[in-house]
């Protein structure tokens, strides 16, 4: 068994600092300054034809009005658009800056912003004065982890008295990635072989370094300060019988986390279809990215040597290595996993290190996550299964989605059945911490005839 | 038929991105100022029942469409009014003077407001500013105005005529021509005549 110190848990954080636009407005009369400038007219001429100066005041103010907003023309300049993320959210909030510099002659700005915190819903609208505009602070949801769209933004300028205002600038798409949670884990299993001549782990063999092992007769090249006389004189038969301390060498292992990606499913069944995406609850790749965060952390805490590999993707891999920059480099790559469009087939499972642990991470909706788990199974690998499939909430479910759903599970109960018949473990990563870290409790204790 | 749901569609939707703008106002009351002071205007100027409701109903539109500029239809309805009064120095003219010029500004903002959106209160000040400094100036032109040449309203003394006022508008042009030839004719020497 080995265990990992468990740390406090980080917040996530957004990854892309900020986005910049220069947007060139195009701006036009608004039928409104038409209009006053038509009322002026028309009641001028009344005036002018009935004989009557209470008609021609009335038409004053408006002159006044349309002759001042035309000497106050905005400049055609470009507005500047800077929204620049904080890093540090604050329950699932995550502040932001907007600065949005208008050229000169602009009276206020109209903002829109759309598919907030990528949750679709209606877009929010506000007036706001140029000024204020240059410096507002705000904050987006982020439920999720991963590449996110944070919103859509666009926005029109209004010159003066609204009378010239610009065509709507934009849209300018605001994302970031947002980092997953860490959990501690202290129980951490250990694969069947432990592999190279250094690390944290106590291995088989006997070798310097681990803890005690066993007492030995003495043998060519067993050093004379590992005799134990108090052995030697309880065990000795013979004059010249020696008893040495042995302990054990240190090895590391080396864990290869698998995810799953080509599949997003949230709580909802409901939502369950190609294009509805994962709602405000946690989506299954949420769990996963926590799941294989707090895997990889523990791991290389630990000591050992951790790789990636994203099932959906060729191009998602990141070799098994140890270290502080190689964790930051696994989380970076756990991050950024999302949905593939192209689900890739593969004949065989890929080829990974001898000897390693292999964590798949997955909704085992159909057969392939399944089938590569078994074929390293069957190459000697110890598998353990995270099965990141959120609770089903079968709410606003029609009928035949709540059969389907059924039918669905009990093919994924037939699926988990044959892979733990086939020797891979299995661990739900959506219990309870305490039920989840007594199963991987468990599974450390497993031994496996490790060698 | 009508169903509940839609109503869910006029209530603003909550500004949770932004929470700093504090003082602001939905967008239908904006939407709704022109209209109520459109109708209060027609209830000041009009006491025979189908003009009013003419009015009243321009007013609705108002709040209904602001795409369709019922609002400077209103003003000229509103202006309307005078016609079978005469010219004098009345404290209504000044309310109705002050009242379509407000429309005005009401609706130009109301023109841009969102729906369903929020309009930071902020953004009223400079119109408003704007509103007040005009207000200021064609207020007391027109109590000038209306004292030196409408009649008063028992009758038609009228201090000066529009004969007097033709001598002074020459004299006007006169000046102004000046004020414009004058630079020019200083540029033209200094240029040496080129």
């Amino acid at each position: 068994m080995s265990a990992a110190q468990p740390s406090a848990r980080p917040e996530p954080i957004a990854v892309s600092p900020s986005v910049s636009y220069n947007g060139e407005p195009r701006w036009s009369v608004s039928p409104a300054a038409a209009a006053g400038v038509a009322v002026a007219v028309v009641l001028a001429t009344a005036g002018l034809a009935l004989a009557r100066i209470d008609f021609a005041l009335l038409a004053l103010p408006f002159a006044i009005a349309a002759g001042w907003a035309w000497d106050r023309r905005p400049e055609t300049r470009a507005s500047t658009l800077e929204v620049r993320l904080d890093a540090a959210p604050k329950a699932d909030q995550l502040p932001f800056m907007l600065a949005l510099g208008s050229p000169q002659g602009v009276d206020a700005v109209v903002l829109r912003l759309s598919e907030v915190g990528g949750l679709g819903g209606d877009a929010q609208e506000v007036v706001v004065t140029a000024d204020t505009a240059r410096h507002l602070a705000g904050q987006v949801p982020v439920p999720h982890s991963g590449p996110r769209q944070l919103m859509r933004l666009e926005y029109r300028l209004l010159g003066f008295d609204a009378a010239r205002n610009s065509q709507p600038v934009g849209p300018v798409e605001v994302g970031a990635v947002i980092r997953p949670r860490h959990t501690a884990i202290t129980s951490l299993p250990l694969p069947l072989r432990l592999t190279g001549l250094t690390g944290s782990h106590n291995s088989a063999r006997p070798g310097d370094g681990g803890d005690f092992r066993d007492v030995h007769p003495f043998a060519p090249g067993d050093r004379l300060r590992r005799v134990d006389w108090k052995a030697t004189a309880r065990r000795g038969r013979f004059d010249g019988d020696l008893y040495v301390r042995r302990t054990a060498a240190l090895a590391d292992a080396t864990v290869l986390i698998v995810l799953d990606s080509r599949d997003d499913v949230g709580e909802r069944v409901a939502e369950w279809s190609m294009s509805a995406g994962v709602g405000k609850s946690a989506g299954s790749l949420d769990i996963a990215r926590e799941a294989a965060s707090s895997i990889a952390a523990g791991y290389i805490r630990a000591g050992d040597r951790v790789g990636f590999q994203d099932l959906a993707s060729r191009a998602r891999m990141v070799t098994a290595g140890g270290g502080g920059r190689h964790l930051s480099r696994l989380l970076r790559a756990i991050e950024r996993t999302s949905p593939a469009d192209v689900a890739l087939q593969r004949r065989r499972a890929p080829i990974i290190t001898p000897g390693a642990l292999v964590y798949v991470l997955s909704t085992f909706l159909d057969d392939e996550a399944g089938r590569m788990a078994a074929m390293w199974r069957a190459d000697g690998h110890r598998v353990i299964a995270v099965d990141v499939l959120p609770v089903a909430d079968l709410s606003r479910t029609r009928s035949a989605q709540r059969i389907a759903h059924r039918i669905v599970m009990m093919e994924r109960a037939d699926r988990m059945r044959a892979l733990r018949a086939r020797g891979v473990e299995i661990v739900r990563w959506r219990d309870p911490s305490s039920s989840r870290e007594s199963r991987l409790l468990a599974l450390t204790r497993v031994r496996h005839g490790r060698r | 038929m009508f169903d509940l749901r839609d109503l869910s569609r006029l209530v603003p939707v909550p500004l949770r991105v932004l929470p700093e703008i504090h003082a602001r106002i939905p967008g239908f009351v904006v939407r709704l100022a022109p209209a109520v002071l459109g109708a209060f205007l027609c209830f000041f100027v009009y006491r025979q029942p189908v003009l009013l409701t003419i009015g009243l109903l321009l007013s609705v539109l108002v709040a209904i469409a602001p795409a369709w500029l019922v609002a400077w239809v209103l003003i000229v309805f509103l202006a309307a009014s005078r016609l079978p009064a005469h010219a004098s120095l009345e404290w209504r003219f000044f309310v109705l003077l002050f009242g379509v010029h407000l429309l005005d500004v009401l609706a130009r903002v109301a023109s841009v407001a969102p729906a369903r959106g929020w309009v930071q209160l902020a953004a009223f000040a400079r119109p408003m500013r704007r509103f007040a400094v005009i207000q200021l100036c064609v207020q007391g032109f027109a109590a000038v105005a209306l004292w030196l040449l409408a009649p008063s309203a028992d009758g038609d003394k009228r201090p000066l005529t529009w004969g007097f006022f033709g001598v002074v508008g020459a004299v006007a042009l006169v000046v102004v021509t000046f004020l414009l030839a004058a630079p020019l004719l200083r540029e033209r020497l200094r240029t040496g005549g080129e």
